[in-house]
């Protein structure tokens, strides 16, 4: 039976048969793998504490018939504060559900995407900013490596680029903003504007600010934009990461189930 | 084809069964076949008596053929004390320990975000009702050390701190015949804060 090392993070776990576990492990090397934790469920079990959700371990695994088997693991972070915080460990476990939906389109970047997620759950960790704000750096982070970066500077219709005076409406299918006078032409004519889906709701939440925040964000890294926390007003933030979830969740096409219960204890 | 439509079928339906595989489920397929037709025939029954008589009780959310059931119901148990489990097995666990005599609440599940189960899904609001209705002293959270059962803890802590009531957490640590060595971070830092003097 071959071997082989890797260094991951686990994202979610199952149970399989009497007392094991079936994990679905982020990995440096190899992008998205599941493998078997033997016994991980038996309270004596070395295994247990590694094979939790959110926790980042070298491993050497088995290769196995269908499933690869963890041979050994050697624990690198825990994050034990997150499990202290129900709002942080709810953005913990939203980071860990984005990354099993999108993990497998990163096959080339997989490395930066495991420091980036390694990062972004040690920066949760340290509470050191606002969870809301270190989380749209983390999906923009995400939308750009996975070449989904929203067009936030040029209309996506008439490339002229976006004033303040000229912004739009967002569109998910396009992956940007209209500007508002592409947007008035396109309601001006129905059959157009039939086939394509404004969020109208969105569009009445865009400020510049709210753009101004979501390039800084872009451009930024997310110790530096920690900084712009205070002076940024929360509402924005919340229109600004209401707007991205959603072309997130356009893109993933399907609902990402652990934003409900960050609603639900926001 | 290499099983006959009605054994296929059986053995289909074995296969649903939580850890039971293509082989397993063949084996008690094969096993069903073997046995006379009284025998299958009673197994059916229980099954189904199984089913029918075997609710969640209305007060504790324990599975029982009695409502309310057993422990509800024994005058002997102390009620100013509620123990709080995530699923019936978790009590019988405890249970077997012959150590504690209290009340339990089942929660029935725990907060799995990745799921998509959230509060509204398990007993929590029976569970808070009780606590204010009834003259409880404390709620003890028996609920495993994973991520789910840590949020289920976080929330459940958030909803009971403002309430005239003693929560507690059982301890965790180092399990029995546990090995220093291998324990990880989490579970030696838990163990190191929940330590007493001896």
């Amino acid at each position: 039976m071959s071997t082989y090392t890797v260094t991951g993070i686990n994202l979610s776990t199952f149970n399989l048969g009497e007392a094991d576990k079936l994990i679905t492990i982020f990995t440096a090397e190899r992008g998205l793998i599941r493998a078997v934790a033997k016994g991980a469920r038996k309270p004596g079990s070395k295994m247990a504490g590694r094979a939790e959700p959110l926790a980042v371990n070298k491993l050497q695994l088995a290769t196995g018939r269908s499933l690869d088997i963890i041979a050994q693991a050697e624990s690198m972070e825990t994050f034990p504060a997150l499990r202290q915080d129900l709002i942080r460990l709810s953005y913990a476990l939203y980071y860990a559900e984005l990354t099993l939906t999108f993990g497998a389109g990163l096959s080339e970047e997989t490395a930066i995407y495991f420091d980036e997620l390694r990062t972004a759950l040690r920066l949760l960790a340290a509470a050191t900013a606002d969870p809301a704000w270190l989380c749209l750096c983390f999906e923009l982070h995400l939308l750009d490596l996975l070449g989904y970066r929203p067009e936030l500077t040029y209309c996506v219709v008439c490339r002229q680029p976006l004033t303040d005076a000229r912004l739009g409406a967002f569109h998910q299918d396009w992956g940007g903003i209209i500007c508002k006078v592409c947007l008035t032409s396109r309601d001006r004519e129905p059959a157009t504007a039939e086939s394509t889906r404004f969020s109208m709701r969105a569009a009445r939440e865009i400020t510049p600010l709210v753009w101004k925040h979501l390039v800084l964000a872009l451009d930024c890294e997310p110790t530096s934009a920690a900084g712009a926390t205070s002076s940024s007003p929360k509402q924005s933030l919340i229109a600004a990461r209401r707007i991205a979830q959603s072309y997130i969740e356009h893109r993933a096409g399907k609902h990402m189930k652990s934003l409900d219960l960050l609603a639900a204890f926001s | 084809m290499y099983f006959t439509r009605p054994l296929a079928r059986l053995i289909e339906e074995f296969q649903k069964f939580p850890g039971v595989g293509p082989k397993s489920a063949q084996r008690m397929a094969f096993h069903v076949l073997a046995q006379t037709p009284d025998s299958v025939r009673q197994l059916c029954e229980i099954i189904l008596e199984a089913k029918e008589k075997v609710k969640h009780c209305s007060h504790c959310f324990h599975l029982s053929a009695m409502d309310p059931c057993e422990i509800c119901t024994n005058e002997r148990r102390d009620t100013q004390t509620i123990c709080v489990v995530s699923e019936p097995r978790d009590l019988i666990a405890l249970e077997r320990t012959r150590e504690y005599k209290g009340a339990y609440h089942v929660l029935t599940g725990l907060i799995s975000p990745m799921e998509g189960k959230g509060p509204e899904d398990l007993s929590i609001r029976e569970l808070i009702h009780r606590v204010g209705s009834e003259n409880v002293i404390e709620v003890i959270l028996a609920i495993s050390p994973t991520v789910e059962g840590d949020a289920t803890v976080l929330y459940l802590n958030h909803l009971l701190k403002p309430l005239p009531v003693k929560v507690t957490r059982i301890a965790f640590g180092l399990p029995v015949g546990g090995d220093l060595e291998y324990a990880d971070d989490v579970t030696l830092s838990r163990a190191l804060e929940g330590r007493r003097e001896i």
